[in-house]
């Protein structure tokens, strides 16, 4: 997974020119390690080793609670939707059928369309914030954290499918072609939606910020 | 194709610079998803910025076609950065660990049926053996009774 704004895989056609992503990432392409596959790892469980399904919670639930956070905008409700959506993979561990991601970021992702469906959010905040600020005054951290509520505010504005796509593109750092195999759609779909979301975004904050 | 565009046409799915859109009767309800073209948004600008954003164009390419946008972009990558290194907090594997069922129903159905199958199969072996003996003592039986004359 590469972050955010990166180039998409696939998507050259005719255009022959490369350029960096607009926004730098720090993230880098771990090495190559000999790891248990999942399918390895869902065998364990359902033969009765209980434990193994903790290497799962490990190896996916970063990009699901970020996925999660987004779309709900509250951390609690993030923890709620994560812990139930792993509880029940846990519980239909055996009626896996290809990829065990995608099957639980289905899970996660209908978790919160259902949480959306059913709550009107009041409140939105990131109150948990553990990286050092790269901020030198305390003015400027206060703009950080200004921004950070009218992003809130503007996200929670959109529809759902194009706050979905937004934070997948945006916060996730994900692919279009990652994008479309996780929502089953296609990958023009989800340009649409993203641009659709930028353009709202963009209308909302322009004001204050532009 | 039309038609649906006007229908979807919502507070965030406003044309830029269509003051029409925003007053219009549909001008209060959420964007809703619309994967047409929509005229007037694709223009070169939109096009170049939408590029940048995605890493297929230059910084510059996007600041010589629309500078105040890419300031905003910038500022919200910032934050966007932020939210894509926030990591599950801590006590959450555990705590998913703890709650989770003893034996999971999954396996549970699956083993149940196991077992129903194997005990309806011995259950119909046996009943086969009986009968097939049965039978085959009626027949010896009979035969004996035949020859026996």
């Amino acid at each position: 997974m590469s972050y955010p704004m990166a180039l998409p895989e696939g998507l050259s056609g005719p255009v022959v020119r490369r350029y960096p992503s607009a926004v730098k990432t720090t993230e880098q392409t771990a090495p190559i390690v000999e790891i248990d596959s999942d399918q390895d790892i869902i065998t364990r469980v359902l033969a009765g080793e209980r434990e193994a399904f903790a290497t799962l919670i490990g190896r996916y639930s970063d990009p699901l609670y970020r996925h999660a956070l987004g779309m709900t905008g509250s951390p609690d409700v993030a923890e709620d939707i994560l812990q139930t959506s792993f509880i029940k993979a846990y519980s239909h561990l055996g009626e896996v059928r290809g990829r065990f991601d995608a099957w639980l970021f289905r899970i996660v992702a209908n978790g919160c369309k259902d949480w959306l469906k059913n709550i009107r959010r009041t409140h939105l905040s990131y109150d948990e914030d553990d990286q050092p600020s790269g901020y030198a005054t305390p003015d400027q951290d206060l703009d950080r954290t200004e921004l950070r509520l009218d992003l809130d505010s503007a996200l929670a504005e959109l529809a759902p499918s194009l706050r979905e796509a937004f934070i997948m593109k945006h916060v996730e750092g994900r692919s279009y072609e990652e994008m479309a195999d996780l929502l089953s759609t296609t990958v023009g779909a989800l340009k649409m939606r993203v641009h659709r979301a930028r353009e709202a975004l963009q209308d909302l904050l322009e004001e204050k910020y532009a | 194709m039309l038609e649906k565009h006007e229908a979807n046409k919502g507070e965030l799915g406003r044309e830029r610079h269509r003051d029409t859109a925003v007053n219009s009767p549909a001008a209060g309800r959420k964007a809703a998803d619309r994967e047409v073209p929509v005229p007037g948004v694709d223009d070169g600008r939109a096009v170049v910025l939408n590029n940048w954003l995605d890493g297929a164009a230059a910084e510059a390419d996007a600041r010589r076609v629309d500078s105040g946008h890419v300031e905003l972009w910038k500022q919200i990558a910032v934050e966007t950065q932020r939210r894509h290194r926030m990591t599950t907090p801590a006590h959450l594997a555990g705590q998913i660990m703890a709650a989770l069922p003893e034996r999971s129903l999954a396996m549970k159905v699956a083993r149940d049926a196991r077992s129903d199958r194997s005990q309806r199969s011995g259950a119909t072996t046996t009943s086969v053996t009986l009968v097939l003996g049965a039978g085959a003592l009626a027949l010896g039986v009979v035969l004996g009774k035949v020859f026996g004359r």
